[in-house]
This record gives C-alpha cells, structure tokens and sequence, in this order.
C-alpha cells in the first residue's frame, strides 16, 4: 500500500447526494441520494420496481455515469477507475449471458475468474488455486451435481444459484446483488442466504437489492428507495414501512 | 412533411429533366454490337449508311460488365443489335432480346452456324481473317433485308472488305513466318486463339479453361494443364488483355513460375486498345502476330529447358503451387474459423458477410487510385467494422440488421463503381471466387503471417475476449475493458476476412467463418472445446476438400466448404432433439 488509510478506516461503499439520469431531458432515475455501507455489514436496499434499485447498484458498480454526485468504493471512484471493479461481485437483475452458448454451468462460475486471472493460452488457464476456489464456490452453493449441465439445461433457481457462486469464486471485497433471489425456489433461497450470510461474516460487503422481501431478518442494515432515500433503518422497520406503502 | 414531398418533387422534377441518350442517327441505321471487335467487322460493311457502336467500352471486361440505365437505352433504341453468343456476352444478348421482345437481335453464332463457318463450339471465329471475311459477308446480306435500299451498297462493300481481310491474312502469315516450326505451340488462359492456330499451322497447347464465362479453375484439370506443358516443353504462353485483372491469369501465371516458362501479354481478342495503337480489328491482328512471332522465335534463346522440379508427393501436391495451395487453405480456414467462433458466440455471424463486400469496395477503389488491393481491402474492411458497431452503440437496432443494411451498401458501392469507370479489367466473379489451386509464394507468406499474427493476438485476449461474447455486462462489471475488446474483435475479424478473402477468395471465407463454428457449436458443451472444434472442422474440411477436388475435378475452396457443411449437417442429425 502507498501509506494511504488502511482498508479497515476507509468506507467500503459511499455515494454522496448522486444524481443519475439515463436520457437528457428525462426525470433522473436516482435523484441525491446518499448511501453509504462498510465492510462486515449486509445491507438491504428495498423499494419498488422503478425505483432506482438496479440503477444505484450499477452506480457502485461503475457501470453508469451520475451526472452529480460521487462515489467511492474502497476509495476509488468505480467508473474512472475500472480496477476496483475486480474487488466487487455484482449479479446483474438480467444477464445478457448468451444461454444457448456452449457452456456448462462449470464453465459459467469459471469465466469470470479465467478472465480476471487467466494465463494467455501456451500456458494452461487457470492455476490449481483457481481451480479449488471455482469447486468450493459451486459446492457452497449446493451444485456440484449439475457442474457438468449446460447453462440451458439448467432450471431459473439453479442458473440463479450459479450465478451467485460465480462471484463467490472471484473472493470480492464486496458483494452486489440486484434481486438475486427472485427466480428462487425457498430451498436455493436458503443456501444462497446462507452462504452471503457467510461472506459478511468473513468481513465482506453485501448489498442485496430486493423488491419481493420475504424476510428481512438476515440484514443488519436496510435503505428504502424510490428515487430519492425515502428511509433508513433496521430491516424490520423498512420492511413494515415499505408493505404499508405498498398497501396503499 | 412538406419539405419530404418538396424534394420529391424536385427528385421527379431532375429525372424528367435529364437528357435521355440519343443516338442522333439520323436517317442512317444505327447497329449496337457486343464487343468493340466486333462493331468493327460491322462497320466495315455498314459504312455509311449506318452508325455502328459497341455497347462495351473498348478495355471493359465483359464479365465485369454492368449494364447502365444509358446501354439499356441504347439497347433499346438500336435498328439491330448484335452479339456473338458465348458466356457472359451472351447474357447481354439475351438482355437485349428481352428488352426488344426479340426484335432485331441476331446472334452471330447462331447466323454463322447456318452457314457451316463454324468449327466446333469455339466462339473466337474472328480471330482468322478469312472466317471473318465469311462473317462479314453473312453480316452484309443481313443489313440488306432490313436496309433494302441499300443491299447493292453492303454487297459492295463487302467485296472490299473480303479483299481487305485477304491482305491482312497474308501480312499475318509473313509476320508469323518468324517462328520455327518447333515453337508454334499456343498456351493462352481462355480457348482464344483455335481458330488462329489452324489458319496459320499452329497448335493449341493448352489454356486454363476452355468454357466461356465465369469459371472456377479446378485442381485436376490446372495439374494435367501443368503436366501437359511440361511434356511439350511450352516456353511462353500469352495473356489476353481481357483476363488481366482475372484469377485465371494468376493461375496461369503460378504455374509459369513453377515451371520455368515466360508469360507475354497482352494479345487483345474481343477488345479494342486506343491508348496501346489497338484502334480495329485490324491493327489487333497485327498487334497479336506480332507479339506471338517475337515471343516465340526468341523464347528459350541457346537455354536449354528445364521444365521445373517437382516434389516426390502424390497426386497434385507434387507442384509446389499446388502444396502452397493446400497450406494457404488449411492455414485461411482455420484462423477464419477461430474467429469466427468468437463472432457466433457474440451473435455476429453475419459479420464476415459485411467485412467482406466492404472489402470488395476497397478493392475496387484501391484497383482504380492504383493503390494496393490489400491496403484497400483492410482499409475498407475496418470501415465496415467502426460502422456497424458504432451504430451498435448507438442505436436500438440490433446488430444483424445493421450488418445487412451495411454489406448491402457497400456491395451496391462496388457494382456503382464499377459500372461507372470504364476501362476496368477486374472482375467481380474473379474477386469473389479468389482461388487456391495456384498460390504465389508471396500470398502464401502473407496469409500465413497475417494468420500468425492473428491467432497470437487470440491467444493473448481469449479468456477477456470469452467472458466478452458470452456475457458483456459481466465483463464491463469486471473492469475488462469492453471498449477495447469489443474494438480487438473488429479489429480481429477485419484482419481476418481480408487476409481470407484475398487468399482463398469471398465464398470460401465467409463460409469458414459460419460453417465450423456452427457444426462445432451443435456438439460442444465446453468452451475450449467448441473453440478447438471449430479450428479441428476447418483443417479437415480444407485437407478433405482439396484431395476431394482433385479426385473429382472441382474447385477447392468451394469443394472444402461443402465438406464442412457436411459435417455440419451431420452435427444436426447427430443432435437433433
């Protein structure tokens, strides 16, 4: 490190009053909004369809542009400095993975760690390290019997369990997961709780983006959004909160 | 609104405005031939009671013809139009008679062969003066049923035209009396020169093809040509300037260099030359006597031949072009292929289709500012790519409609150009159906370069260039940089194409590019397998291909396509569900 603060002092996640628009002249979809998350935490950002969920979630990520507004994960801003995308894990609501592509779901959890830490092809791919991470993550999420299945042989629940065990592989800093569960049967809900329960517990960010919340009890933190940070709290006081609304 | 129907009024307006072509014959007939060569034999017996044109320019090929709006007038407007009746000029017949429902359109094969002055199916009679004294005289009675008034006139001058070709005969035969007897054998790329072989006591050799048209040169038939040539001991053979621009020549050509013979151009046979002196059928006689008498009286001066070397392999391969042929395939196909499975995988099959008629328009614009074809090639190649994916980006259209409107345009580019510059001795067919049954050494070491360089440039993206077709969100979420992979990719598929394209021609290409990707694709489950799969289908296609074109006499590249649509079709039986 270059004598900068330590990992530990810096927040993992913080976005100050940003402001992200996807067309000139449009209503912003997220307007000064303020979140912020630290390492060890699992938070849970609830609002509905439309809200600015996935729109704030791609922010950290980097992948949109706040015309105001400022982001740092880890310290970096996510969109001028591409490398910190590496410590995230990000599972996008819709994937535009090409399902008929000749993959297996081996394959899938494997790529992003091929990508990211691969040799060029005189060498062999990937190293007994990687290989060992890629197994422990499709084990953790209860596959390793459908490793060798193409990723359109697969059901939604177990594609979506793959999905999850293919960040778990690249070990990020933090989690970031856009309504993760929604394709889920109870049972992959379970693992797959289980197992970022798990990475919090092992100092990592997780940040769960949920619209149905079945239950709110494994987060220690939650934000409910809609376009604007209506409110801040624990999970069950957003919880009641936004089922009121939603009530109305 | 207003302003759209303002200029289509003013487009309607300019049309209607624009000066239709006319022939202001007027009262003179007005005849159209084919060829330049021939709208001289007719003009020497309409003289002048008619306006003769050729619908070609003087130095256009006639496979790389197209017909503008202004020859269709013409066409149309003619007393009489005239074409010989062979391959691609025989389509502008047919053109002319369905545009005419038939009206005074003679074909002079057809006239001629009433007649008996033909011989066989060759249909280069004019190349003896005397069979086109004969013709000049069928032509005359011709012009007199449909001018009666002037049928004493035509007779006359036909009289003077038999005793003009005479004395042309009798100059050719003295300029020709150069060459020993032991030289007199012809090698041309087309069956040109028969008629002028059996007037002057010469023999027709060989020649590339003997078939009119558009033709592909088959590995059998380039090898007995090969072996025939060495068994007699040909030193030169000529080029017509109507095949300079063609692969035939090259072919021709290839096999010169292998075998030590000397290759003399041109001989003009249905063209006319202004700017080489070559202003009628006479003076291209003369020229192509000429020419024939100096370069066989002199070839081989005190050297003894040698015929080439040829290597201790079976069959075709025992002629180093052919070996270079069969490398540059295998070589050609496979790194097509490689790419071209990343360009499934990104759903841009397509893809190479675009990249190659863009390349067709650098070609034809590299070819007419003298440029290099490569250059040009690659140049418009990288332009398709920028295109397509620019509007990619920028639009909601999806990319397989943005690669059609593109290639469509590109390829509309090439014809316009084509049909607007005269004096083009390219053709399309020729580009299109580039060939490997004859490969210089210099293509081959380029294409074998250009395939290195190109799979080393795989080797070092492929696992970022993986994640990037499979699933771009995740590897932007990753931090790969997209942009840049995306523009690798372009870059690599240009690349790609045009090395293809240039070295085993259009078709062959963008087929490698689809069809082993597609065959591997339906029986992969593993990535790195689909990928060697696709390389491993290209290598057996070309392999089996070749051998499989020479056992049955037909062209290579398209021969090793089929091959590969075979397994491809086979995968789908394989793997139906």
């Amino acid at each position: 490190m270059l004598g900068g603060p330590k990992m530990k002092d810096v927040r993992a996640c913080e976005v100050k009053g940003i402001t992200v628009r996807y067309r000139r002249g449009q209503p912003p979809a997220l307007e000064d909004v303020d979140f912020h998350a630290n390492l060890g935490e699992m938070v849970l950002v609830a609002g509905p369809n439309g809200g600015g969920k996935s729109t704030l979630l791609k922010s950290i990520v980097g992948l949109l542009k706040p015309e105001k507004g400022s982001i740092r994960v880890l310290g970096r801003d996510p969109y001028r400095d591409p490398g910190v995308r590496r410590l995230i894990g990000y599972v996008p609501q819709i994937s535009d993975l090409n399902l008929n592509a000749p993959i297996t779901l081996w394959d899938l959890v494997a790529l992003p760690r091929l990508a990211l830490r691969g040799r060029p092809i005189p060498f062999r791919g990937l190293k007994d390290e990687d290989l060992k991470a890629i197994e422990d993550s499709i084990r953790r999420l209860g596959l390793e019997d459908h490793a060798d299945k193409l990723v359109s042989e697969l059901s939604g629940g177990m594609l979506a369990r793959a999905m999850i065990a293919r960040v778990l592989a690249l070990d990020p800093k933090i989690y970031i997961l856009d309504e993760p569960f929604e394709s889920m049967d109870s049972e992959s809900e379970e693992i797959a709780v289980k197992v970022l329960v798990e990475e919090k517990m092992r100092g990592k960010l997780v940040i769960v983006a949920e619209h149905h919340i079945a239950d709110a009890s494994p987060y220690d933190r939650a934000v409910l959004i809609n376009r604007r940070v209506l409110m801040e709290g624990s999970p069950g006081e957003i919880l009641e909160a936004y089922r009121k609304a939603a009530a109305r | 609104m207003r302003l759209v129907y303002a200029l289509l009024l003013l487009a309607l307006a300019l049309f209607l405005a624009l000066p239709l072509p006319s022939a202001a014959s007027g009262d003179r007939l007005y005849i159209v031939a084919t060829l330049p060569v021939i709208a001289d034999l007719v003009s020497m017996v309409a003289g002048e009671r008619a306006v003769v044109e050729s619908l070609l320019a003087p130095g256009v090929n006639v496979n790389a013809y197209e017909i503008t709006p202004e020859d269709a007038t013409r066409m149309a407007e003619a007393d009489l139009f005239i074409y010989v009746g062979y391959g691609a000029e025989e389509a502008l017949g047919l053109y002319a008679a369905a545009i005419r429902d038939g009206e005074g359109v003679v074909r002079l094969l057809d006239l001629l062969g009433r007649e008996g002055l033909l011989k066989g199916d060759n249909p280069y009679f004019w190349m003896d003066p005397l069979t086109a004294a004969k013709a000049v005289e069928v032509i005359a009675g011709l012009l007199a049923s449909i001018d009666p008034e002037g049928a004493s006139y035509y007779m006359e001058r036909a009289v003077e035209a038999r005793a003009e070709l005479e004395a042309l005969d009798a100059e050719v035969r003295e300029i020709l009396s150069a060459v020993p007897p032991g030289e007199r054998k012809l090698v041309t790329v087309r069956d040109t020169l028969r008629y002028f072989a059996d007037r002057y006591g010469f023999e027709v050799v060989g020649y590339v093809t003997g078939k009119a048209g558009t033709y592909e040169p088959s590995v059998k038939t380039v090898t007995i040509l090969a072996d025939r040539l060495r068994d007699e001991g040909v030193r030169v053979a000529f080029i017509e300037y109507e095949e300079a621009g063609t692969t035939l020549r090259e072919v021709l050509e290839t096999v010169a260099e292998e075998l030590g013979f000397e290759t003399v151009g041109f001989i003009y046979v249905e063209t006319l030359d202004p700017g080489a002196g070559i202003d009628s059928y006479r003076d291209l006689m003369i020229h192509n006597a000429t020419l024939i008498a100096e370069a066989l009286s002199t070839a081989g001066d005190g050297e003894e031949y040698k015929g080439g070397s040829t290597l201790p392999l079976p069959g075709p391969l025992k002629y180093e072009f052919m070996v270079r042929g069969l490398l540059t395939l295998i070589v050609a196909m496979s790194v097509a292929s490689l790419v071209g499975a990343f360009a499934v995988l990104r759903g841009w099959a397509i893809f190479g289709d675009a990249l190659a008629h863009g390349a067709l328009a650098g070609l034809v614009v590299a070819y007419l500012a003298g440029a290099g074809f490569y250059a040009g090639a690659l140049a418009a190649g990288v332009l398709v790519a920028l295109i397509v994916s620019t509007v990619e980006r920028r639009t909601r259209l999806r990319a397989d409609v943005i690669i059609a409107v593109t290639f469509a345009t590109m390829l509309s580019i090439a014809i316009v150009l084509l049909s607007r510059v005269g004096g083009a001795t390219i053709s399309i067919e020729d580009v299109l159906f580039a060939d490997v049954t004859a490969v210089s050494r210099e293509m081959m070491t380029r294409t074998i370069t250009l395939s290195l360089i190109v799979a080393a440039m795989v080797a070092v993206v492929w696992r970022q260039l993986l994640l990037y077709v499979i699933e771009p969100t995740m590897a932007a979420a990753l931090g790969v940089r997209t942009g840049l992979i995306h523009y690798t990719l372009l870059g690599l598929l240009a690349l790609t194409v045009v090395t293809a394209f240039l070295a085993i021609g259009y078709v062959p290409t963008i087929a490698s590019m689809m069809i082993p990707p597609a065959a591997a694709f339906l029986l992969s489950r593993r990535p790195s397998q689909f990928i060697a799969l696709s390389v491993a289908i290209a290598v057996f296609s070309a392999v089996a291909g070749f051998y499989a074109a020479y056992l049955l006499d037909l062209n290579a590249g398209a021969t090793a396509i089929l091959v590969s649509a075979a397994v491809f079709a086979l995968a789908v039986i394989l793997k139906r569900h």
